[in-house]
């Protein structure tokens, strides 16, 4: 399978703050989710792909094409959707959608008359009057409406109550049935992700610390319960995170890809238990670990 | 009322500084004018000097000093403040303090402080008679200003009486905004002076009493937004062209109707006045023309290129390169005041004769070049206070410079116009340079994409 983004390296430092180096791959036709608390370098990742700003390091490629040489091609094919885009200044929703269709050749009317109907939206609504959630709608539909190959979000599903976010996800997934679109969602919606996403980055820090399938990256960690009778002492190691300890009983992150279930029991843990995460347990400790070095 | 107060003085320190030095240093500079003997040419000089700083800088800082609060409600503080534990009057009240009482309080000190040290103990009665005068109009302008404001609404309502009423306050704001121009650019009749006065002192006062509603009004905006009906969806497949050229279109159209807007008002003003004064109408449309291009032209600046900064990020995403973004950055606001200046130079050419042509002319070279500047600045530094100082001395430093030109060049005589190859040269310059660092501002920088403050959250673009 082909990679729809290729990111290699990239940096971008500020005061107070590095991104990266990053190393990113989302597969053609995938659903990506990007997780990572405020402040991780999401919105700074997804702002250089569409060249809001100078990377120091490190390329960037979308669909093969490289995001500052081929700047204008990329953007024909790709979409970028976030509630901070202000359309505001147009007024009236069809105002907006005129001024967006015009840079687009292959832009779907049919199709855009049908998100209007399924996003409960006008061509006459005042876009200052629509709600937060209406107003992220709106862009979502501006970057369907033009069909791209690759679809990027950034927190789409903020400020959306649950029906509004089943509909949005409803339209993702209906965009992408076909298996050649891509959509590389940034979120800390974690339980979305985990429902929708077929693929998975976590990210903090400006790092990923850790990408896959969804499946396979909550397959692969169990929270580990565990006793000691004679006082031994754990520390964090090459695949367990200790989180949590309250006198003899012990929890801790467990990748089962290491030989850190073994280690455990070469050193005196009892009863051993291992019970399934959710992506959002997984991210909270593997967070914590992260915030603790 | 206290944390406000010192609030609204942490943001705007610097502005406020600013405006106050330059007033004290006026007023010093002043004073001691008035209680000198000069002779010969450097009379004329003299009073060019602070002629041109007091209409260029001064008069226009003190006017903008009515205009910080409306900046504060498009920077979305009403919301945020009444989520404090304090009720909307005591937010209100303290707001009147800090926007109208403190600064006319302030001035009104600076003003005798200069009297008191700069005028050696000489015509002390007759300088604080004068000053008091002076003073009581910008002490009445700003409490006006804000009394005004207080009727304002946060954006236009779809109903014919919710337009109105904002028609109507916006319209306040305006007489409000006039009648201290015009109070400063001529000797007013006694029974204009009490009309200023009397309007004057029952807004301020009203302002006070309804600093409440004002608070509440700017802070409920979004709730009463959203409370419109939903409709059915409907959509047609819009016709002619969008892109860019639908933008250029639409700003130019809805800049230049604007500005025609502003020019004809001020022309009935002038006009109201030349009966008066027994001027013809010829006078009065050369003198509207003369005076209304450079607030005009602003207007077109600021209606072109807010608009655009505000959906920055969205423009980023589209598949525009980057030097035609940045180029449309920059001649948006130039193609504006072009179109403007075209509009006005064929009324007035037809209605007062060719003497308005050059005029025209050379303010739209000087204006277009401020244009190409200010675009860098917007896109370097968003919408904060320091781009409104910045915005500010852009808009008065032609007038120094011209001042520069008349003390080397003409001493005594009064401040030439600008020969227009002076101005297109500069205007070229401008316009390159700024073409150079918004292209290079658009793809290096990332804080261009910040996200701004929303303007819908009060008297705004959104309302267009």
């Amino acid at each position: 399978m082909t990679n729809a983004i290729e990111i290699r390296g990239l940096v971008k430092k500020y005061p107070g703050f590095q991104l990266g180096p990053l190393d990113l791959a989302v597969p053609r036709g995938a659903i990506y989710g990007l997780i990572g608390p405020n402040g991780a370098g999401k919105t700074t990742a997804i702002d250089l792909i569409f060249g809001m700003g100078r990377n120091d390091a490190g390329t960037i490629h979308v669909l093969g094409l490289d995001h500052r040489a081929d700047e204008v091609a990329l953007k024909r094919r790709a979409a970028y959707v976030s509630p901070d885009l202000n359309f505001t200044v147009w007024g009236k929703v069809g105002k907006a959608i005129r001024f967006v269709r015009g840079f687009y050749p292959g832009w779907d009317d049919a199709y855009c008359a049908e998100l209007m109907k399924s996003f409960h939206l006008s061509d006459t609504d005042k876009i200052a009057t629509l709600s937060f959630g209406a107003k992220t709608k709106l862009s979502l539909l501006l970057a369907l409406s033009r069909r791209p190959e690759v679809l990027i979000l950034d927190e789409p599903t903020t400020g959306l109550d649950a029906v509004s976010k089943q509909e949005v996800f409803g339209e993702l997934l209906k965009a992408v049935e076909d298996g050649e679109r891509t959509v590389l969602i940034s979120s800390h919606g974690l339980s979305d992700i985990e429902r929708f996403a077929d693929h998975v980055g976590m990210i903090k820090n400006g790092k990923l610390l850790l990408e896959g399938r969804t499946d396979e990256v909550v397959d692969r960690f169990r929270m580990a319960e565990f006793f000691t009778e004679n006082g031994t002492e754990f520390q964090n190691r090459d695949g367990l995170i200790v989180l949590k300890r309250n006198e003899n009983r012990w929890h801790a992150l467990l990748d089962q890809n290491s030989d850190a279930h073994n280690w455990l029991q070469t050193r005196g843990a009892k009863e051993i238990n291992l019970t399934r995460l959710t992506l959002e347990d997984l991210f909270v400790a593997l967070a914590k670990d992260e915030e603790a070095k | 009322m206290k944390r406000i107060i010192l609030d609204y003085f942490k943001r705007w320190w610097l502005v406020l500084s600013a405006i106050f030095i330059a007033y004290f240093i006026f007023q010093a500079f002043s004073v001691r004018e008035n209680n000198s003997q000069p002779s010969g040419g450097s009379v004329a000089i003299v009073r060019t000097v602070t002629n041109t700083v007091h209409n260029t800088f001064i008069f226009q800082a003190i006017m903008w000093l009515g205009f910080l609060l409306i900046w504060e409600m498009q920077r979305g503080v009403p919301r945020v403040l009444t989520s404090l534990p304090m009720t909307p009057k005591q937010i209100g009240r303290a707001w009147w303090l800090a926007a109208a009482a403190f600064p006319a309080i302030t001035l009104g000190v600076l003003g005798v402080l200069a009297i008191q040290f700069f005028s050696n103990e000489k015509n002390i009665p007759f300088l604080m008679k004068n000053y008091l005068a002076d003073w009581s109009a910008i002490a009445l302008y700003l409490g006006a200003m804000f009394g005004a404001q207080t009727f304002g609404t946060p954006g236009m309502t779809g109903t014919l009486s919710g337009k109105t009423r904002t028609i109507l306050s916006t319209l306040l704001i305006v007489i409000v905004l006039f009648g201290f121009i015009f109070n400063q650019l001529e000797a007013p009749t006694l029974a204009k002076l009490i009309l200023f006065f009397f309007t004057s002192v029952i807004l301020s006062v009203l302002g006070w009493f309804r600093a409440e509603q004002m608070v509440l009004q700017c802070a409920s905006f979004r709730l009463v937004a959203q409370s419109s009906g939903k409709k059915s969806a409907q959509h047609k497949t819009p016709k002619g062209f969008g892109g860019l050229p639908y933008l250029i279109q639409r700003t130019i159209i809805q800049t230049t109707l604007i500005s025609l807007a502003i020019i004809a008002w001020m022309t009935l003003v002038m006009l109201f006045f030349s009966v008066s004064n027994g001027q013809n109408h010829v006078q009065t449309i050369t003198m509207t023309v003369n005076g209304g291009l450079t607030p005009c032209f602003f207007f077109v600046l600021l209606f072109s290129i807010v608009p655009m900064v505000f959906q920055l990020r969205a423009l980023r995403t589209f598949p525009i390169p980057s030097s035609t973004l940045a180029t449309t950055l920059v001649f948006l606001p130039i193609l504006s005041i072009a179109a403007f200046g075209v509009i006005v130079i064929t009324l007035a050419v037809s209605l007062a004769g060719q003497a308005v042509i050059l005029q025209t002319i050379n303010s739209f070279f000087v204006m277009g070049a401020k244009a190409a500047i200010m675009v860098v600045v917007i896109v370097w530094r968003g919408m904060n206070a320091v781009t409104y100082l910045l915005a500010f001395l852009l808009m008065v430093a032609d007038s120094f410079i011209s001042l520069g030109v008349t003390l080397v060049y003409h001493l005594g005589s009064n401040t030439p116009e600008h020969p227009w190859w002076i101005a297109l040269t500069i205007f070229l310059l401008c316009v390159g340079m700024s073409l150079i660092l918004t292209r290079r501002l658009l793809t290096q920088s990332s804080s261009a994409y910040r996200v701004r403050t929303m303007p819908a959250n009060a008297w705004s673009m959104a309302r267009r």
